[in-house]
């Protein structure tokens, strides 16, 4: 799946025009970053008529009072301007390195790609978004079964369980296998295809795979006991 | 300088600090360790040194695996 081609922004979309008229009526004296995911990028960057109630967002800074003025929120706007805390967006922190990014003036707006867009809808996976995969695979021909794969071991603690607080909003296993029956025609076996691979990769990381040289200081140790040499 | 020994570099001001305490450990480790591995005798001293760097869980095995490598690079920055 091209991360490139589809780069090119469509500010004329519904959503994209929301977007537009909200950037110009930001404060420009200061740095602003807004940073879109959800359907908007989707609709932006592939399909114009794949709509979307709101425009799904996290921002450098609380900016709920300007949204308030400008009427652009929930209340008030169709389509509507959702301001949620970053951790919404189920992501890697590379996923701005795949971001479309678009600077006016003082703001600076990062449209998510359509890979990062579509892993972040896994966990919830309802119809509206399965028929996004399906209308990111016929206008890319993507994401592949390895490009998906990859995607989803860099997301691989989606698939803990959840919290006891947390209204769990769907089990992520079961979402995969069904989303790749509907996309690729078979199952697929989540814990040897992407928790495995990317809980190794970690741990190689993380020094977890190392010799054990601690193991080698022991037994320097046990040998200076049975040598009998003076510890203090 | 700061080439995996004693001393570090600040890079904010220049001015320089001692390294953490299990780091320093480590890199005494990795050298009883590699001194081990090249088939040279331990002393005494050595052994001691090993048995209190082993007795303390700071100097983990992560951290000497860090130094074996450190000490063994032939680049220095």
């Amino acid at each position: 799946m091209s991360q490139s081609h589809d780069k090119i922004l469509n500010w004329d979309t519904p959503n994209g025009q929301l977007l537009k008229t909200f950037i110009e009526k930001l404060p420009q004296d200061r740095p602003i970053v807004l940073n879109v995911f959800g359907s908007t990028p989707l609709q932006m960057r592939l399909d114009p008529s794949f709509l979307s109630g709101d425009v799904d967002m996290f921002t450098s800074e609380d900016l709920s009072s300007h949204l308030e003025k400008m009427k652009l929120g929930k209340a008030h706007s169709k389509p509507y301007i959702e301001l949620v805390p970053s951790t919404i967006f189920i992501t890697t922190p590379a996923w701005r390195d795949r971001a479309a990014k678009e600077v006016f003036g003082s703001i600076t707006v990062y449209i998510a790609s359509p890979l990062d867009v579509l892993v972040g809808k896994l966990k919830r996976l309802e119809q509206k978004d399965i028929e996004a995969f399906d209308m990111v695979k016929a206008k890319t021909g993507g994401p592949t079964e390895e490009e998906l794969k990859e995607a989803l071991r860099l997301v691989v603690d989606m698939y803990r369980p959840a919290f006891d607080e947390e209204n769990p909003g769907g089990d992520p296993i079961a979402n995969t296998r069904r989303l790749w029956k509907h996309l690729y025609g078979h199952d697929i076996d989540v814990r040897a295809e992407i928790i495995r691979p990317a809980i190794e990769v970690r741990k190689e990381a993380y020094g977890q795979n190392a010799p054990d040289r601690r193991k080698i200081l022991g037994e320097i140790a046990e040998e200076a006991a049975s040598y009998g040499s003076p510890v203090r | 300088m700061s080439y995996c020994g004693s001393v570090i570099i600040n890079w904010r001001n220049y001015s320089t600090q001692k390294p953490n305490a299990y780091w320093r450990g480590a890199l005494i480790a990795a050298r009883i360790i590699r001194k081990r591995e090249a088939g040279k005798p331990l002393s005494p001293r050595d052994r001691r040194i090993a048995r209190e760097l082993f007795e303390d869980e700071g100097v983990s095995n992560r951290l000497i695996d860090q130094a074996v490598a450190c000490l063994k690079a032939t680049t220095k920055f």
